[in-house]
């Protein structure tokens, strides 16, 4: 079918600013913008014509003096960037009135409103699994309710205790001693409607994957350790060619945003573990490190989810299907200092010899 | 002290590293994990092997003579230091903080985080704080929450609107038995099951230009949050800032709304940072030329929501509502680390994962900020 006669709309979160000879289109969603230089003073007009009902050949038809190849290019140009969507599909607009953010966002990242929608519907099916209930991941699994995902598995054995409260989601004093997972699923199913599985085991090693095939695993688990519970993630998730998030945000690692793998696409937790060896061989030549035994360190609600938020955001769009340079926290290592409230990141690149990461390309 | 009773312990929270000098001398390297200080000393090597020692369990008699060390003047004012500097702490200071236990980990974290303080004493300071919101939405429901999680035990909210059903995607109260009550009654009884102690006072009124706004702030409050973006989160920031400067009440405008889906908002801090009006201003100049026209096609609306139109999902808002609870906790801790933020404005990017500064310029010669 020509551009010519599919039908676009420019989307509401697009601002248009003249600036001379410039044209410039600023998403507000987003916070990107492109300028194009343009003669015609009714640009903004003619583009304030695409609203998802008249063709582009029609919005051509309705100005004098708009030859229609060049209003394709452009209409090309602009769809590209998402600055205008082709409407391919109506939405279900019950569905749409039911979560109008998560479509508003989409179609920021999506040039076609059926793909807007098959990312959508795809994501009804998904089956996420979260380790670890804490001060990362109770908030992980509210921002997973609150956009709607249906099939969250969650793993943990503790029960709630008093000093929870001041940092985790989710848990009520009237909870204390009830298992984590209890607690939950029962706030998602009053609060939300969604049947939240609990699994009350640690983490341990392939076999606690058991029962489902996950399309995300995301760790917060920090017992043993950290490290322990990403490696046995990662372990699983590799040659499965699952995508997981691994910790950070808790305990030793408060500073630390989680890593987001897409195994064979991104930087796997080897990558991650041969490069910070290297790093820190080079800085720590000829230092030893001082051994000592079951440290719990100090914490805050606020911190942890800040490192939770930036995690369910990423989670979020690698179940979207959005498009892997399009997400944040792969093939890099983001951290958060809380004394000069800033974001720092390192580099870390997919390394195809790490010995891991072959297994996810086929 | 007293060294046959005092018994010491290295802070959880930090890291030790050692290197050789010589045949005498180490390199001690402490390392705040949570705040990524760091102090370096160099000392006699014998103590690192007391820091190894250092168990928590046994007297400092005990530690100091297993490692060789003898209990002089030069030895106990290198342990002074290192008490004073936070490396290590008393354990009966420890149990004096811990004696807190719901907020035991959050007084760990305080005690790091804001120097020259005990975490105990931060922690009282945050318990103690008494913060007013206006809106209620994603940003300002969430930050009443992390406070009222923190400690916080006295809020006021005010919000005129009812819970309705979109609220579910972004609104961590929201339950689906509320639908048309009032939000501040909903967020209200969502604040107490976390702590039933809070005093809560809600208002469920709309804040408009002729609003007397005593009614809502006390002269005791600690913090004005204002998230309330309907119809322009600027009008009710200017009525609010004017109010609350001379009182020498910091006003908190957050971020996470339209165009700021992931912003850090502004906190504007009496006899610190520019004023409210030194603050709009800036960027109504900074825009002065770009003046954005959106459309809304009318026959694209759901709900009269426009389609294609904000999409800021909950953990967007929810970054915005964290990083405007985290500097508010620091401040009502007393600590500084607030002080980096005063002045400029911040967009995290959801696709980058940094955060874009703007600063913010204060009018020459402010008459209220000014000086």
């Amino acid at each position: 079918m020509s551009v010519a006669s599919k039908i676009y709309r420019l989307r509401s979160s697009v601002a248009l600013v003249r600036i001379g000879k410039l044209l410039e289109l600023f998403d507000a969603n987003e916070r990107v913008f492109v300028r194009i230089e343009i003669d015609n003073d009714s640009i903004i007009s003619i583009l304030q014509n695409f609203d998802g009902q008249r063709t582009v050949r029609e919005v051509a038809e309705s100005f004098s003096g708009v030859d229609l190849s060049e209003l394709e290019d452009i209409v090309i140009f602009l769809n590209e960037r998402f600055f205008l969507i082709e409407i391919d599909r109506a939405y279900d607009l019950d569905e749409y009135a039911r979560r109008p953010r998560l479509y508003n966002h989409l179609e920021g990242l999506f040039e076609k409103t059926s793909k807007v929608e098959d990312s959508i519907s795809r994501l009804d099916s998904k089956k996420v699994l979260v380790i670890g209930l804490g001060g990362v991941g109770t908030w992980v699994v509210r921002s997973l309710a609150s956009v709607g995902v249906k099939h969250v598995y969650m793993m943990d054995d503790d029960v709630v205790e008093l000093s929870n409260i001041h940092r985790q989601d989710f848990y009520e004093e009237t909870d204390i001693g009830l298992l984590k997972t209890d607690s939950i699923s029962a706030h998602v199913k009053n609060k939300y409607g969604y049947r939240y599985q609990g699994i009350s085991t640690k983490v341990s090693g392939a076999e606690s994957f058991r029962s489902a095939m996950y399309d995300l695993i995301i760790n917060c688990a920090d017992w043993p350790s950290v490290d322990e519970t990403s490696q046995i993630v990662s372990d699983y998730c590799m040659p499965l060619g699952i995508p997981h998030v691994i910790g950070g945000g808790y305990n030793l690692h408060l500073t630390l945003i989680g890593q987001a793998i897409i195994p064979g696409k991104s930087a796997c937790l080897t990558c991650f573990n041969n490069y910070f060896t290297a790093e820190n061989a080079r800085e720590l030549r000829g230092v030893k490190k001082l051994y000592r035994e079951s440290r719990k360190i100090g914490s805050l609600g606020a911190a942890c989810a800040i490192s939770a938020s930036v995690t369910a955001l990423e989670s979020i769009k690698i179940l979207l299907d959005v498009p892997v340079e399009k997400l944040a926290i792969t093939n890099k290592r983001l951290e958060f200092n809380f004394s000069n409230m800033e974001f720092s990141s390192t580099e870390v690149p997919l390394d195809s010899r790490c010995g891991s990461c072959g297994w996810g390309a086929g | 002290m007293d060294i046959d009773y005092s018994v010491l312990k290295i802070r959880d929270s930090v890291d030790i590293y050692t290197s050789e000098l010589d045949e005498e001398v180490a390199f001690v390297q402490f390392y705040f994990i949570n705040t990524r200080r760091k102090i370096g000393i160099e000392i006699d090597k014998r103590f690192c092997i007391f820091l190894a020692k250092l168990d928590g369990k046994s007297v400092l008699s005990e530690v100091l003579n297993s490692s060789n060390i003898a209990p002089d003047k030069e030895a106990l004012e290198v342990i002074q230091f290192l008490l004073r500097s936070n490396v290590l702490v008393l354990i009966e200071d420890l149990d004096e903080e811990y004696a807190d236990q719901r907020y035991s980990r959050q007084i760990t974290f305080l005690d790091d985080w804001v120097q020259g303080f005990k975490g105990a004493d931060c922690q009282r300071r945050v318990s103690d704080a008494e913060c007013v919101i206006f809106g209620i939405g994603a940003v300002g429901s969430n930050i009443a929450i992390q406070l009222v999680r923190a400690g916080v035990s006295k809020i006021t909210l005010v919000d005129h609107k009812e819970l309705c059903l979109s609220s579910q995607e972004r609104h961590p109260y929201f339950s689906a038995d509320r639908l048309g009550d009032s939000k501040v009654e909903v967020l209200k009884d969502h604040l107490l099951k976390i702590n039933r102690k809070c005093v809560i006072t809600v208002f469920a009124e709309k804040i408009l230009p002729q609003s007397d706004l005593s009614k809502y702030i006390s002269d005791t409050a600690s913090i004005i949050i204002n998230s309330a973006d309907e119809p322009y989160i600027g009008h009710i920031s200017i009525k609010l800032g004017r109010y609350v400067w001379p009182k020498k009440i910091p006003l908190y405008v957050a971020g996470g709304f339209d165009a700021h889906l992931m912003s850090t908002g502004d906190f504007l801090v009496p006899g610190e940072s520019c004023c409210v009006d030194c603050c709009s201003d800036h960027f109504t100049a900074a825009l002065k030329d770009w003046k954005p026209s959106y459309k809304v096609h009318e026959r694209q609306t759901v709900d009269g929501r426009a389609m294609g139109g904000s999409g800021g999902l909950f953990p967007m808002a929810f970054f915005s509502a964290n990083y405007a609870a985290l500097l508010i906790i620091n401040f009502l801790a007393g600590g500084t680390s607030y002080r980096n933020v005063l002045d400029k404005r911040g967009e995290f990017s959801a696709s980058n994962a940094g955060i874009t500064w703007t600063s913010i310029m204060k009018k020459e010669a402010c008459h209220v900020c000014g000086e």
